[in-house]
C-alpha cells in the first residue's frame, strides 16, 4: 500500500513533467493513419515518414484510442490529422490516452499475477515493480506506449500458465491467446516465446493417454494460429512478407546506438568485430549464440512442465526462466535496442522478495544503460530523480517484511561474486562515468567515449547477471526433475 | 527515561522519495501568479535600498507585503544565490507587472523553483527530523511529514516558501512539548523561534495567544518568584521579533498597511473552506430565494467568487466585520486555551495536544481567510499524531489533512494534465498517512463512516467540479463558480465536524461510550425521548384513571426519595449559602432535579452531587416500569368517559 502510493504518484508524474517528445511523432503519426484510412493502407502508407513497423495489434490498439480522443481533447484537432508534419502542440493529450490505457491494463494484470501471493506481500511488490522507473521512463518519457502492453499481456499469459500445477485446457489455450497477442502487439515479445513454447509443449506431452496428447496440443496450435489469421486478415495477403519484413527489419544492423549487448562490447575498440566479420556471419554467429544462451531456460521450463506435483512452486521458477531467457537475447540476438533491457526487467522485479539486492541493483544498471539515450529526450532531471525515487523504493522495500520471504541458500563464492559485487562495482562506474559526462564533458577525438564505456559497464552487469541466471535457472531445472523422477519412481 | 526510537532506517526514503517528487516537479507546466509575486520581491531587493521595499511599486500588483525578515531571506536569495546563476538572472529585472509575466525564462523558473527545493532540503527535512527526536515520537511518521502533499502542491506547484517556514513552527512547538515537560532553555529557545516566525510571515499570529498563556503559564508563574523567568522571556522574545524591523523605521506606517491590509472582505476569492463560506453561501441561497420570499436585501451583492480580491458584499444575512470575528475567535479559544491554562498545562503534551485546536479556531472564523492556512492545524495535528499516535489523533490528523489538502484543489486548475497528477499525489499521501496511522496505532484507524463519507459526498463533489463541469458546463455564463462553491461548501461543513472533534474530545457522550459522535448522539436521544415519552404517559394515564391515585404515587415516590437522602446523609444541595438557608432551599433543589431526571434522563444528573448513578438507574427503571402498570390501571379501573 506504501509504495504503490508512492510509486503510482511518481510514474505518472515522471511521466507528466518530462518535456520531450522522444518517438511521439510516430505514435501521433500511427494514431492519425489508423484513423484516417483504410487497413490496407497501414502498412503502405509514407513509409520514409515514421513508417509503420510495429505489429498489427499495435495498430489496432491505436484505433482503439484514436476512437477516444473525441472525448478526451475535442479541441485538439491536429492531433488526428494525418497531414501534421512535426506537430508542436502540447502532446499531453495524447500521453493521458497512452498513460489510461497502459494502467488499465497493466495494474490488473499485475495484480492478478500476484493473486497468488498472501495480501500483505501482494500490494507492495505491485507497487515495487511499479516504483521501477525505467517503464514510465520509456514508455511515457520517451513516448512507447508498445512496452507496457505487451508485457501486461505476458503477465496476464504468465498467470493462467502458472496457477496450477496441471491447469486445465482451457486455462492453456487462453494463455496461448494472450501470449500470441503480446507478440503481435510487440515483436520483442519473442524474447519470452522460447520458454512459452517449451513449457507449452512439455504440458502437451506430458504421461497421460496418446490421444489426449493430440487433444491437448490442438488446444494450443489452433487458438494461436487463430489469433495471428484474425489479425493478419484486415489486411490483403499479398501485403503479408511485406509486413512480416518490416516487423522484422534484418538490413538495420548490428545494433542500434551504444547498447550494453555482447556485440556493442565486442565492437570497441581493440577488437571491432564489426569490421573484421561481414554482416551476414554475424548475423549467423548472433542466432546461434543466442539459441545457445537460452538452452538452460527452455529445458528448465520444460522440465517444470512435466512435473506436475503440486509441491513444485511455479511462478518464481518461471519468472526466472523468463528472464534468463529475455537477457540471453538482449545480451546475444541481432539488432537490439537499450530500451529492449525492460524486457528482462520486468519479470526480475517481480523475484524482489527472493533477492532483493541483485534486483536493486540490476534495475539501477538497466536505467543507467538507457541514461544517454534519455539525456538525448532531455529528459535528465527525470531521470535523476527516479535514479532518487529507486533508491528510497528499495530502502523502504528493505525494511518491509513481505521482501524477506525465505532464507536464501548461499551459493558458491563464484555465485555470490556475480550476485551483488560485480553488478554494485559496474553501477558504480556507470555511476561514475555518467557524473563525469556531466561534469568533464567528452574530449574533442572521442565524442562517444562516455556512451561507449556506459555500454561496457553496462554488458558487464548484465553478463554477471546473465550467468547468475543461467546458474539459477539451472538449478530450478534440477530441483524441478528431481521432484518429476521421485514421482515416477514412486508409480 | 526510554531511549528515543531508531530513525536511521526511516531517514533514506523520507529524504529521497520526497526529494525524487519535487524535482520531478521543477518541470511541472504550471505554476501561479505567486511566482511571480516572489519573483519581483527578488529584484526589490536586489535593486533597491531597504528603505524603498515596502515603498516601491513599479510592479504594481506584487508589491511586498510580508513582514521584513521575509524581505531579508529574499535579499539573500537574490544578493547571494542570483549571482552564481547568471542565466536566470532577468529573475531580478524590476519591472511592471505585465511585463514581469513575460519575462519568465526557464532559467529563470528553474532558479525560483529549485531555491524551494533547496529551502524544503535544507531546513524543512532536518527540522521534520529533529521535531520528530524532541517528540521521541516513532520514525515511521518521518515520511509523511515530509512529503506532505500540501506543501509539495502549495511550494513546489503553485509557488511558495512554506517549508521553510513551517519548519520553525515544528521545531518551536516540538520544543515546547516532549514527553517530560521541558528545561527552562528550550522554552526561551522555543520562544525565540516563533517570535522569529512571526517577522518571517504575520499569519502564525494566530498562534499568539496559546505561545503568551503557555510561556506564561509554565515559565513565569507565580509572578514574583519568577520574575527574572518573565524579564528573560520577553527579552529573547523581543531580540527576535524588533531588529528585523528597524531598517524601516521610516515607513513603519507603510510597512503595517502592507501587512494588514483589512479592505479585503470576509472571505478570500476562492472562499476557503470555513464558517464564513457556509454563512457566504446561506446568504446567495437566500437571495435566490428572495425573488419568492419577502426578505430584505441590500443592493451591494457581487460575485463573492469572481476570482478577485476585492470586498465582497452580503447581499441578505448580516455583514460581519473584523471586530465581530476577532471576538468569535477569542471565544472559541477560550476553550483550548483553558485547558493549558494552570497546573494543566504543565502536563507533559499540553501545547501540542491545544495547538491543532487553536489553528483550526482562527482558520475556521478569521476574517480574510486563504485555504492555504489550513497547512498550519494538519501539519500541528501530524506532529501530535506522530507524540501521541492514538486512535484519535491519528483519525483526526488523517480526516483534518484529507479536508484540508482537498481544499487546496482549486489553487491548480482542472486539466488533463493537472488533475490526475494532484489526484495522484493526494491519494498517495493519504494512503501513506493511513498505512503510517494504522501501523503506529495496531488496529483500523478510519470507521466506516469515513469511507460512506468520501465515496458519497466528496467523490461525487469533486467529480464534479474537476471532470464534469469542465467537460459539460465549461463556457457556461454564470455557473463558472459553481465547482468552486460546491467544492467550498462541503468541505466547511466537513471542517466544521473536524474542528468540532478538536474542541470536544470525551470519551463518554452522556451514559453512551464514544462510539462514534452519530451513534452516540442517536443513542442518547433515542433515550430521553423513551424516557420523556414514557413518564408522561403515565403521569397522564394515571391522571386519567384516578387522579387520587397518581398524588399517592407523587407523594410515595418524593418520600422514599428523600428517605434515600437522608439515609445516605446527602439531604442538604451543594449551594454555598448559611447552614439554615441551605436547608431550606435543600427540598426545592431536590425536587427540581428529580423532576428533571424523571422526565428528561439528562446523564448530567448522574453527577455524584446531583441524584448519583444509583438513583438515577432508580428512578429509569421505575419510570419504565410505571408505563406498565399504569396503562394495566388504565385498562382496569378507568371509567369511560
Amino acid at each position: 500500500m506504501l509504495l504503490l502510493a508512492s510509486s503510482f504518484s511518481g510514474s505518472s508524474l515522471s511521466a507528466y513533467s518530462s518535456p520531450n517528445k522522444g518517438d511521439y511523432e510516430a505514435h501521433r503519426k500511427w494514431l492519425s493513419l489508423t484513423a484516417s484510412l483504410p487497413a490496407a493502407r497501414w502498412y503502405t502508407h509514407e513509409l520514409e515518414y515514421w513508417g509503420c513497423d510495429y505489429p498489427p495489434l499495435c495498430l489496432f490498439l491505436h484505433r482503439a484510442l484514436s476512437l477516444l480522443v473525441p472525448f478526451v481533447a475535442p479541441k485538439d484537432t491536429d492531433l488526428l490529422d494525418l497531414n501534421v508534419r512535426g506537430y508542436e502542440g502540447k502532446v499531453e493529450n495524447l500521453r493521458a490516452l497512452h498513460i489510461a490505457a497502459e494502467y488499465s491494463l497493466a495494474l490488473p494484470s499485475l495484480l492478478l499475477l500476484l493473486s497468488s501471493e498472501p495480501r500483505a506481500a501482494r500490494y507492495p511488490l505491485a507497487a515495487f515493480v511499479l516504483a521501477a522507473p525505467l517503464l514510465p521512463l520509456v514508455d511515457h518519457g520517451h513516448f512507447q506506449i508498445s512496452n507496457g502492453v505487451p508485457l501486461s499481456l505476458t503477465f496476464l499469459a504468465l498467470h493462467f500458465l502458472s496457477s496450477s500445477p496441471d491447469p486445465p485446457p482451457r486455462a492453456m489455450s487462453l494463455s496461448a491467446v494472450l501470449f500470441t497477442c503480446s507478440l503481435l502487439t510487440k515483436q520483442m515479445s519473442l524474447y519470452f516465446a522460447p520458454v512459452f513454447f517449451c513449457y507449452m509443449l512439455s504440458w502437451s506431452l506430458r504421461p497421460p493417454a496418446p490421444s489426449l496428447k493430440l487433444s491437448r496440443f490442438l488446444h494450443l496450435a489452433l487458438p494461436v494460429l487463430a489469433t495471428a489469421l484474425l489479425s493478419f486478415l484486415p489486411f490483403p495477403p499479398p501485403q503479408w512478407p511485406h509486413i512480416l519484413s518490416r516487423i522484422f527489419p534484418f538490413q538495420r544492423g548490428l545494433f542500434e546506438s551504444k547498447v550494453s549487448s555482447l556485440w556493442c562490447a565486442l565492437d570497441t575498440y581493440p577488437l571491432d568485430v564489426r569490421r573484421r566479420l561481414p554482416a551476414d556471419e554475424l548475423q549467423k554467429l548472433s542466432l546461434l549464440a543466442t539459441v545457445a544462451a537460452v538452452l538452460p531456460a527452455c529445458g528448465a521450463a520444460y522440465r517444470l512442465a512435466s512435473n506436475p506435483s503440486p509441491k513444485v512452486p511455479r511462478l518464481a521458477p518461471l519468472l526466472r526462466c523468463l528472464h534468463q531467457s529475455a537477457l540471453s537475447f538482449y545480451l546475444f540476438s541481432f539488432h537490439v535496442h537499450e530500451k529492449t533491457i525492460l524486457f528482462p526487467l520486468l519479470p526480475l522485479l517481480l523475484l524482489a522478495p527472493h533477492d532483493l539486492p541483485h534486483v536493486a541493483l540490476f534495475t539501477a544498471a538497466a536505467l543507467l544503460s538507457c541514461w544517454f539515450l534519455f539525456v538525448l529526450d532531455g529528459l535528465e532531471t527525470e531521470m535523476f530523480a527516479g535514479l532518487i525515487m529507486w533508491v528510497g523504493a528499495c530502502c523502504l522495500a528493505a525494511g518491509d517484511g513481505a521482501f524477506h520471504k525465505a532464507p536464501r541458500k548461499r551459493g558458491g563464492p563464484l555465485y555470490e561474486l556475480l550476485r551483488v559485487p560485480v553488478p554494485a562495482l559496474a553501477v558504480a562506474a556507470m555511476l561514475a562515468l555518467v557524473a563525469a559526462s556531466k561534469v568533464l564533458g567528452a574530449p574533442e577525438r572521442l565524442p562517444d567515449l562516455y556512451p561507449v564505456l556506459v555500454s561496457v559497464a553496462g554488458f558487464v552487469a548484465f553478463a554477471a547477471a546473465w550467468l547468475k541466471a543461467t546458474a539459477d535457472v539451472l538449478q530450478d531445472a534440477r530441483g524441478a526433475g528431481g521432484g518429476g523422477d521421485k514421482k515416477s519412481k514412486g508409480t | 527515561r526510554p531511549p528515543p526510537p531508531p530513525l536511521l532506517p526511516a531517514l533514506l526514503p523520507a529524504l529521497l522519495l520526497p526529494l525524487s517528487l519535487q524535482l520531478l516537479l521543477l518541470s511541472f507546466p504550471y505554476r501561479s501568479t505567486d511566482f511571480d509575486v516572489h519573483r519581483n520581491w527578488l529584484a526589490l531587493t536586489r535593486h533597491l535600498p531597504a528603505k524603498r521595499w515596502y515603498l516601491d511599486e513599479t510592479d504594481e500588483d506584487n508589491t511586498l507585503d510580508y513582514p521584513p525578515s521575509f524581505a531579508f531571506a529574499e535579499a539573500l536569495l537574490s544578493n547571494g544565490l542570483l549571482p552564481l546563476f547568471p542565466a536566470a538572472e532577468s529573475c531580478s529585472a524590476l519591472v511592471s507587472t505585465a511585463v514581469g509575466a513575460r519575462i519568465a525564462t526557464p532559467a529563470c523558473v528553474l532558479f525560483q523553483r529549485g531555491s524551494v527545493v533547496l529551502s524544503a532540503s535544507l531546513l524543512y527535512f532536518p527540522a521534520c527530523l529533529l521535531s520528530l527526536r524532541l517528540l521521541r515520537a516513532p520514525s515511521s511518521f518521518l515520511l509523511p511529514l515530509t512529503s506532505s502533499f500540501g506543501l509539495l502542491l502549495l511550494d513546489h506547484v503553485h509557488f511558495q516558501y512554506n517549508a521553510p517556514l513551517l519548519s520553525l513552527l515544528l521545531l518551536s512547538a516540538s520544543l515546547l512539548s516532549p514527553p517530560s515537560p521541558p528545561p527552562r532553555s528550550r522554552a526561551l529557545l522555543a520562544a525565540f523561534l516563533y517570535a522569529l516566525l512571526l517577522t518571517l510571515k504575520h499569519l502564525y499570529l494566530v498562534l499568539a495567544p496559546l505561545y503568551f498563556l503557555h510561556l506564561l503559564s509554565s515559565l513565569c508563574l507565580p509572578l514574583p518568584r519568577r520574575l527574572p523567568d518573565l524579564l528573560l522571556l520577553s527579552a529573547v522574545t523581543l531580540a527576535a521579533l524588533v531588529p528585523p524591523f528597524v531598517p524601516f523605521r521610516s515607513c513603519l506606517p507603510e510597512l503595517l498597511g502592507r501587512l494588514f491590509p483589512f479592505e479585503r472582505g470576509l472571505t478570500h476569492a476562492y472562499w476557503a473552506p470555513n464558517v464564513w463560506a457556509l454563512y457566504t453561501f446561506l446568504d446567495r441561497a437566500l437571495l435566490k430565494l428572495s425573488r419568492f420570499l419577502p426578505l430584505p436585501t441590500r443592493g451591494t451583492a457581487g460575485g463573492g467568487t469572481s476570482g478577485l480580491i476585492s470586498a465582497s458584499g452580503l447581499a441578505v444575512v448580516p455583514d460581519v466585520s473584523g471586530g465581530a470575528c476577532a471576538l468569535l475567535i477569542l471565544l472559541f479559544l477560550s476553550f483550548p486555551l483553558a485547558a493549558i491554562w494552570g497546573p494543566r498545562g504543565r502536563r507533559p503534551r499540553a501545547f501540542l495536544l491545544a495547538a491543532p485546536a487553536c489553528a483550526m479556531t482562527c482558520f475556521m472564523l478569521g476574517y480574510h481567510v486563504h485555504e492555504k492556512a489550513a497547512m498550519t492545524h494538519v501539519l500541528l495535528l501530524a506532529l501530535l499524531a506522530a507524540a501521541e499516535p492514538t486512535r484519535r489523533h491519528c483519525g483526526a490528523w488523517l480526516r483534518a489533512s484529507a479536508v484540508g489538502h482537498l481544499g487546496l484543489m482549486p489553487l491548480v486548475p482542472p486539466g488533463i494534465v493537472y488533475t490526475p497528477v494532484k489526484y495522484a499525489l493526494f491519494l498517495a499521501h493519504l494512503l501513506l498517512c493511513l498505512h503510517v496511522s494504522e501501523t503506529a496505532v495496531r488496529g483500523p484507524v478510519l470507521s466506516r463512516r469515513d469511507l460512506l463519507v468520501a465515496l458519497l459526498l466528496l467523490l461525487p463533489v469533486f467529480l464534479f467540479a474537476e471532470v464534469l463541469h469542465p467537460l459539460l458546463l465549461g463556457g457556461r455564463e454564470g455557473a463558472e463558480f459553481l465547482p468552486l462553491m460546491a467544492v467550498s461548501v462541503t468541505l466547511g461543513g466537513l471542517n466544521l465536524a473536524v474542528w468540532a472533534e478538536l474542541h470536544l474530545v470525551p470519551d463518554w457522550i452522556g451514559i453512551v461510550p464514544d462510539l462514534g459522535r452519530g451513534t452516540a448522539f442517536a443513542t442518547v436521544f433515542a433515550m430521553c425521548a423513551f424516557q420523556i415519552f414514557a413518564k408522561a404517559t403515565a403521569t397522564a394515564l394515571l391522571a386519567v384513571t384516578d387522579s387520587a391515585w397518581l398524588w399517592y404515587y407523587v407523594i410515595g415516590d418524593y418520600g422514599l426519595y428523600f428517605a434515600y437522602l437522608v439515609a445516605r446523609r446527602d439531604f442538604v444541595f451543594f449551594t454555598p449559602m448559611p447552614t439554615a438557608a441551605s436547608y431550606a432551599v435543600a427540598p426545592l433543589f431536590r425536587v427540581i432535579c428529580k423532576v428533571i431526571t424523571d422526565f428528561t434522563a439528562t446523564p448530567q444528573m448522574r453527577l455524584p452531587l446531583m441524584i448519583g448513578g444509583s438513583y438515577y438507574a432508580f428512578c429509569l427503571a421505575s419510570s419504565q416500569v410505571s408505563v406498565f402498570a399504569a396503562v394495566y390501571a388504565y385498562t382496569r379501573y378507568a371509567t369511560p368517559p
